[in-house]
């Protein structure tokens, strides 16, 4: 008999179909990081002065601190003078409108499946598009208006709504809660400002696309949520980058505030440039701090899914401050190639009878490396709460790694903690039963890998469920074990 | 599909030199149902002999033999347990 061809180490091509390059003029800033660059961002964005008082507080906190090392991650040191810290399309901060967009940023978009223009608002979602360092459009405003719904870049709110920004802004991840956030803190050129006012559920999605396009820049974003009492609002979050041979850095920063009643949604598809997947060349290096406050009866849900980046390291926590709040975390995280991600999430228990969710599963193939890595903390206070916290690593092929660092620490009697976690593997068996009835390859795969990763896919909004599940069988075309 | 069928189809495809397809529903359902099902939901365990299956890898075999009873769409199949080998290997 011949002998399988069901090979732990088949390999098929498998393209990023997203690292196409715009051709666009952009001005940029030299590199290099120091006192002078801080100030001429904040003076090219036309900032206040209490601004650019952050920033340096921010540049003079991080100045002071040292790269984590904590993280399990291979990566070489990273020289931050050697990156562009500022670049935008075409030199201007915003154009007026959309109709004042260069057509090339406009069918840029258009390729990554992003509507630009006011069918966002009719197809349900409105759209804040970030390429490089700036915010190019936000979509849909005026019907957001109509509701009192605020959805602009952060540029314009830190003009526009300043008293708001002063209130909010680094008070879930401070100035100098670590290395990253301090980073971000200090060079942050764009990003989304989000308040739904007191009752309102927001009538559409609201959405924002990170691209990043010029060679040797970082991005550097920040995103604020502020949900007022009993709102309700879901937020979806979408990133690519061209394919380039040298790693470039994307740090950024969400921050969202749920006062009381309220409820968060926050969904991620990471689908940045994850490098060559033979050589592990290029990429991007993803460094997020991701926060979320709960006052009384709200709840923050953040839903992921990390098919992306040569290097993940990202958190994306909730501070369960008010009584009866509630957090969630569901991610599915893929590595393949020379992909390394450490990721998971925090939650902290402070109020009474909180409780909190955390379904992580990691998906490791090639060579991938994966680490997941909770942290679950319950205050003295938080009488009655409860967590359940599952996490399941799959493996495909015999050169991946999962490994799992799960932090719990308990101060209160009264409260319930389950932890449940396993790890399996794509096994030929599984394949052999899906294959004979006639499907291919990739496709037992996709449906073993699809049924695995569905308990979070049903957390997503439907569209975004839909565009994840066909970004992962195409991001484990060729993982066979 | 009926037994007969089910092992004329086999013989047409792979002139086997040695075929045996035993009737195991009663390990999947009560003698009573049994009763009931008259040719649906069967349970077989094929053995099944021939030379065509010597270039083919288990799962060729396996899918082949799928194929020619249109597995997916035939009310007749519960459940199949297939051994399929060359006369070769069969001696073995």
């Amino acid at each position: 008999m011949k002998q399988e061809k069901i090979t732990k180490d088949t390999k098929l091509e498998s393209g990023y179909k997203w690292g196409f390059e715009t051709n666009i003029k952009s001005v940029k800033i030299p590199k290099g990081l120091n006192e002078k660059t801080i100030r001429t961002i904040s003076k090219l964005k036309e900032e206040p002065k209490w601004m650019l008082d952050y920033r340096l507080k921010a540049y003079r906190s991080w100045v002071k601190k040292k790269q984590p090392t904590w993280a399990k991650l291979r990566m070489p040191e990273i020289d931050f003078q050697d990156i562009v810290y500022y670049a935008a399309p075409g030199g201007q901060n915003k154009p007026k409108s959309i109709e004042d967009l260069d057509p090339e940023l406009i069918e840029t978009y258009k390729k990554l499946g992003i509507s630009l223009g006011e069918m966002g608002a009719i197809e349900g979602v409105a759209v804040d598009a970030v390429f490089d360092s700036v915010s190019i459009a936000t979509t849909a405003r005026t019907e957001l208006e109509k509701h009192g719904v605020i959805f602009c870049s952060i540029s314009e709110a830190i003009k526009e709504y300043p008293d708001m920004i002063k209130k909010y802004m680094g008070k879930v991840v401070p100035i100098n809660d670590n290395f990253y956030s301090a980073l971000n803190s200090a060079v942050f050129s764009d990003g989304t400002f989000v308040y739904i006012p007191k009752g309102v559920r927001c009538p559409l999605e609201l959405s924002t696309y990170f691209r990043i396009n010029e060679m040797d820049t970082g991005q550097f974003e920040r995103t604020l949520i502020v949900a007022d009492e009993d709102s309700y609002v879901s937020y979806l979050e979408g990133c690519t980058a061209p394919i380039r041979k040298n790693n470039q850095l994307h740090a950024a920063i969400v921050e969202i505030h749920a006062l009381d009643g309220a409820e968060v949604k926050y969904s991620t598809v990471q689908n940045w440039y994850p490098g060559d997947e033979k050589t592990g060349e290029g990429g991007i290096w993803n460094f997020v701090t991701k926060r979320g406050i709960c006052h009384n009866r709200s709840k923050i849900s953040w839903n992921q899914v990390e098919t992306g980046s040569a290097i993940t390291w990202k958190y994306p926590s909730c501070i369960l401050k008010g009584d009866d709040s509630v957090g969630e975390f569901y991610s599915v995280a893929v590595t393949k190639g020379w992909q390394q991600a450490d990721t998971g999430t925090k939650m902290i228990h402070i109020g009474k009878r909180t409780k909190s969710t955390i379904v992580s599963k990691g998906i490791s193939a090639g060579n991938g490396q994966q680490t997941y890595r909770g942290g679950v903390k319950v205050m003295k206070g938080a009488d009655g709460g409860r967590n359940y916290t599952q996490c399941d690593s799959l493996l495909i092929g015999d050169k991946c790694g999962a490994h799992t660092f799960p932090y719990i620490d308990v101060r209160n009697p009264t409260f319930t903690q389950e932890h449940e976690a396993t790890t399996s593997n794509v096994s030929d068996d599984q394949l052999f039963y899906c294959q004979q009835r006639g499907l291919s390859t990739e496709d037992a795969i996709h449906l073993i890998v699809g049924g695995f990763c569905n308990d979070v896919f049903n957390k997503l909004p439907m569209e975004f469920a839909i565009e994840a599940n066909a970004l992962l069988a195409v991001s484990l075309e060729g993982s066979v074990g | 599909m009926n037994q007969l069928e089910i092992e004329t189809k086999l013989k047409e495809k792979f002139s086997p030199t040695h075929i045996d397809l035993v009737d195991k529903s009663h390990t999947h359902t009560s003698p009573d149902h049994i009763e009931t099902m008259m040719d649906k939901e069967r349970l077989y365990d094929l053995t099944i002999i021939a030379e065509a299956f010597k270039p083919m890898t288990l799962l060729e075999r396996h899918q082949s033999i799928y194929k020619v009873l249109d597995i997916m769409n035939n009310p007749g199949i519960h459940g199949i347990k297939i051994t399929a080998s060359s006369p070769e290997e069969w001696k073995k």
